[in-house]
């Protein structure tokens, strides 16, 4: 009797605390949502979504997201191209190849690197990042402040989280699997490619899902060394100003209930929108994956 | 004894005096350093309870005529329309000038350029020309990267009302999130122009002159800088000049103090500062 009413009043508690959590999220949904669509209320759906020309302070402004969006993808893409294949590798050395000392001295710097202001990445950026991109590159390179730059300080972000949930996701594959393999006497390379990567997809896509919408999402860095260009870019030497740094450069100063108020909160809609499309696409891949 | 209560009495007095409120309404320009005014006169006088809102030029003198306010800030001349509804209602508000505006165009000390006109400016940022050559011949043949503060920014609406015209800046015009960025890049780039409120020259880059017109705070007080204009803080003086909290408020703005205020926001002193 006891033991079902503690039961029941755990399961109570739990249950409330999980409806909270998702009344607060549907609360930001909403509030999000129902500013953001106002905006459609003054200017077509069309020029929001097609329209490279973000101009909203102007006398006949004008509020075309296509070269921010452009930014935001752009700069993601890059970042990712770049820190997944890294931080695949380095996770992989840790979990299966390095010893003790290796492994905690590595261990040590990504905590580090984890614990990096996005601030101080950003000032790092503006001020010697871009001075070396001009210096290496003199040809390419017409401003330091470009979507590489962004896409280095972003990797050194988002690093961290590859590594460490790949990591986990490697480790959690069951131990008795890559004894099976190495006593059939295949080497530690060719079980650790052919035996425990596949077995870890499914945390590694886990991994790379939450890493790239803490990508999406940084804000601070694409403010500072993104470049604040509206345009879209032609090379990764371009600079580009991001979804986020537009809300965050123009937020402070709007008018409460204008039509550029109501396009910045439907900004925010649309990363929401990339955000839930693209963990979509991960969920899917990864219930494909375990089928086969 | 006795004249103890009395002076505590004067003390009381003196202390209602200035106990009241302040209103203050108009131009986010002139906002920043209205604040850190309000924020000194506060120290002073810890009794004066001040409300300050930039919402505007127009709304504050709007304001000052509805008695909703007892300061309008404003960061242009007052219009035609205004000095008839002033007539029509027997009104008449007087302007102080508190401080100036001004903005220097800025390069990278090595690029061979001292001199730019507005013209050249506009051409610039609207796109029409894109290499330093296409201004002067003995510049070298490159892109140029032109620079700017983010839309939120009074510099930047200044700027695109009196340098563009209302004109767009082209898409490539660069929008940074400070000052200090802005300065940062014209170091760090040869071929960079950037525009930055005049306080915040330094010796690591290079101010032009604009129009031949050197970006000093003496061309500036005598208007001959051509991209400055003063800020004003209007009140009401039909029944004579402004007594109370408001003439200590302006008092305190173009003391010494207030006017040093003024430069630590990047604009420039009206008058002389301490």
């Amino acid at each position: 009797m006891r033991r079902r009413r503690l039961d029941l009043s755990s399961r109570v508690l739990v249950t409330t605390a999980a409806l909270i959590t998702s009344a607060i999220l549907f609360g930001i949904f909403f509030f999000l949502i129902s500013d953001g669509v106002r905006v459609f209320g003054k200017i077509s759906f069309e020029e929001f979504f097609f329209s490279a020309r973000w101009y909203p302070t102007y006398e006949d402004a004008e509020y075309g997201i296509l070269a921010l969006l452009s930014g935001t993808l752009a700069v993601t893409g890059l970042t990712l191209a770049i820190s997944i294949p890294l931080g695949f590798v380095s996770a992989i050395f840790l979990a299966e190849f390095s010893h003790r000392k290796a492994h905690d001295f590595l261990k040590l710097i990504f905590e580090l690197m984890a614990g990096i202001p996005s601030v101080v990445l950003g000032s790092f950026g503006l001020k010697y990042v871009s001075r070396w991109l001009m210096e290496f590159f003199p040809m390419k390179v017409w401003t330091g402040l470009n979507i590489f730059n962004a896409s280095l300080m972003l990797s050194i972000l988002a690093m961290p989280y590859f590594v460490t949930l790949i990591e986990d996701a490697l480790k959690a594959v069951p131990v008795d699997q890559k004894e099976a393999s190495l006593a059939l006497g295949a080497n530690t390379t060719s079980t650790v490619f052919r035996i425990i990567v596949p077995q870890a997809r499914s945390g590694i896509l886990n991994a790379i899902i939450l890493g790239t919408n803490r990508i999406i999402g940084e804000t601070m860095v694409v403010l500072m060394v993104a470049g604040g260009a509206s345009m879209i870019p032609h090379s990764i030497f371009d600079p580009v100003r991001p979804l986020t740094a537009a809300i965050a450069g123009e937020m402070g100063e709007v008018e409460l209930g204008s039509t550029h108020y109501y396009a910045l909160f439907m900004i925010g809609v649309v990363l929401l929108g990339i955000s839930l499309i693209f963990t979509a696409i991960a969920m899917r891949l990864k219930r494909g994956m375990r089928r086969c | 004894m006795k004249n103890f209560g009395l002076l505590i009495v004067i003390l009381l007095l003196a202390g209602t005096m200035l106990s009241s409120t302040l209103v203050i309404k108009g131009s986010n320009t002139v906002y920043p350093v209205a604040q850190l005014w309000a924020e000194g006169f506060k120290a002073m006088n810890p009794d004066v309870e001040i409300s300050i809102e930039g919402a505007g030029s127009s709304t504050g003198i709007k304001a000052l005529f509805n008695g909703q306010t007892d300061i309008a800030n404003s960061s242009r001349w007052i219009k035609a329309s205004e000095i008839e509804q002033m007539n029509r209602e027997g009104k008449y508000f007087i302007p102080y000038v508190v401080a100036y505006d001004g903005i220097a165009i800025i390069v990278n000390k090595s690029l061979g350029i001292s001199n730019i006109t507005i013209q050249q400016l506009f051409d610039i940022y609207s796109g029409k020309i894109t290499s330093w050559n296409q201004i002067d011949s003995s510049l070298p043949k490159a892109r140029i990267v032109p620079l700017s503060r983010d839309n939120a920014s009074g510099t930047f609406e200044y700027f695109v009302e009196h340098v563009m015209k209302g004109e767009k800046f082209a898409p490539q015009v660069q929008q940074l999130a400070s000052t200090r960025a802005e300065v940062e890049q014209v170091m760090q780039n040869q071929y960079a122009i950037g525009y930055i409120g005049m306080g915040y020259i330094t010796e690591e880059v290079k101010a032009l002159t604009v129009e031949g017109v050197e970006p000093t705070v003496a061309n500036v007080n005598a208007g001959s800088y051509p991209i400055s204009r003063p800020l004003f803080m209007f009140v009401d003086a039909t029944n004579g000049l402004p007594t109370g909290v408001t003439g200590e408020f302006l008092r305190y703005a173009l003391s010494p103090e207030g006017q040093a205020a003024v430069l630590s926001v990047g604009y420039v002193n009206a008058y002389g500062t301490k």
